[in-house]
């Protein structure tokens, strides 16, 4: 954005827009299932398996091969901690001591290219209160050109996320309960604002941006 | 915030995966290849079972042929594949 402020305009239509898309609407569902699931008690290992596939649904560039180098030791451990991390920050601020360890965690997951997305991908799922999908498109968007490939993307974007989402939290709430198609909580209706503006509008030629 | 406790695990385990390594990921799968006979018909396929990206695994995957499949029956890779699910359309938006 060069510093300019984005403009959250037309929720309703975007995510209503969204919710038409399979993949999208479908991996919605997913996040709230595991939500569920994580309210009734299943494991993280559990709530792992679930997601790694799940994660298709919004285009993961991620094989199965690596899917499967996830579910397995020493990487699967790694993933837990991650889970667990994420689920006593519950979407506040990362501390510098926290950051560091996530930071080792992503580099230690996905070496590969596109490893930042992928893994992003994941954590949508399992918490999605702190993590948002993060293409390279909307890196881009939140960080510019330049930071958006480094390997401090990954914290870069969760932290803007929190930040954002607790400066708006009010209105992107009202958002989430005015939108009936499928649960969001209020940092997912961000997230999906993001992908909207930064990536998803081009599937809605007639939208109008 | 996350217990400090937890972060100091994530980085030890984050370390120790780093040092393991892929190979302890091909080891606790078994032997580099093996064969299984899919559904449908289809005539057994070397399956990977190393991470992409190695030789052995180049070596042992040859490329699907969509011929060797029944018009009604999923292929190999809608059933097993990863990547190849975006080509069929069932992945995504």
């Amino acid at each position: 954005l060069n510093g300019t402020r984005w403009r959250l305009d037309r929720a309703a239509e975007k995510l209503n827009l969204r919710a038409e898309l399979p993949g999208a609407r479908l991996f919605d569902l997913a996040a709230d299932a595991l939500r569920t699931a994580r309210a009734a008690g299943a494991s993280r290992g559990d709530r792992l398996a679930l997601a790694l596939p799940a994660s298709w649904c919004v285009n993961s560039p991620a094989p199965s091969t690596v899917l499967r180098r996830w579910a397995l030791a020493p990487q699967r451990e790694v993933w837990e901690l991650l889970m667990e991390v994420f689920d006593e920050s519950g979407g506040a601020s990362l501390d510098a001591d926290s950051r560091r360890a996530v930071m080792s965690a992503i580099a230690v997951l996905g070496p590969e290219p596109y490893g930042v997305e992928a893994i992003s991908k994941v954590l949508a799922l399992l918490a999605p209160d702190a993590v948002p999908l993060m293409p390279s498109p909307a890196r881009t968007f939140v960080l510019g050109e330049s930071q958006a490939q480094t390997p401090d993307a990954f914290v870069a974007m969760l932290e803007w996320f929190s930040a954002t989402v607790g400066e708006v939290r009010l209105e992107l709430t009202a958002c989430a309960r005015g939108h009936t198609q499928v649960p969001l909580s209020a940092a997912q209706v961000l997230d999906r604002l993001l992908w909207f503006d930064s990536e998803g509008y081009r599937h809605f030629p007639s939208f109008g941006v | 915030v996350p217990a400090r406790a937890t972060a100091e695990r994530l980085s030890r385990a984050a370390l120790f995966a780093a040092g393991v390594g892929a190979a302890a990921v091909v080891t606790s799968c078994g032997s580099p290849s093996v064969s299984v006979t899919p559904p449908y018909g289809l005539a057994p396929i070397p399956i990977e079972t190393d991470d992409a990206g190695s030789d052995a695994s180049d070596a042992a995957v040859p490329p699907v042929d969509a011929n060797t499949a029944s018009d009604d029956a999923p292929s190999f890779v809608a059933l097993y594949g990863g990547v190849a699910l975006v080509d069929g359309g069932l992945k995504g938006h």
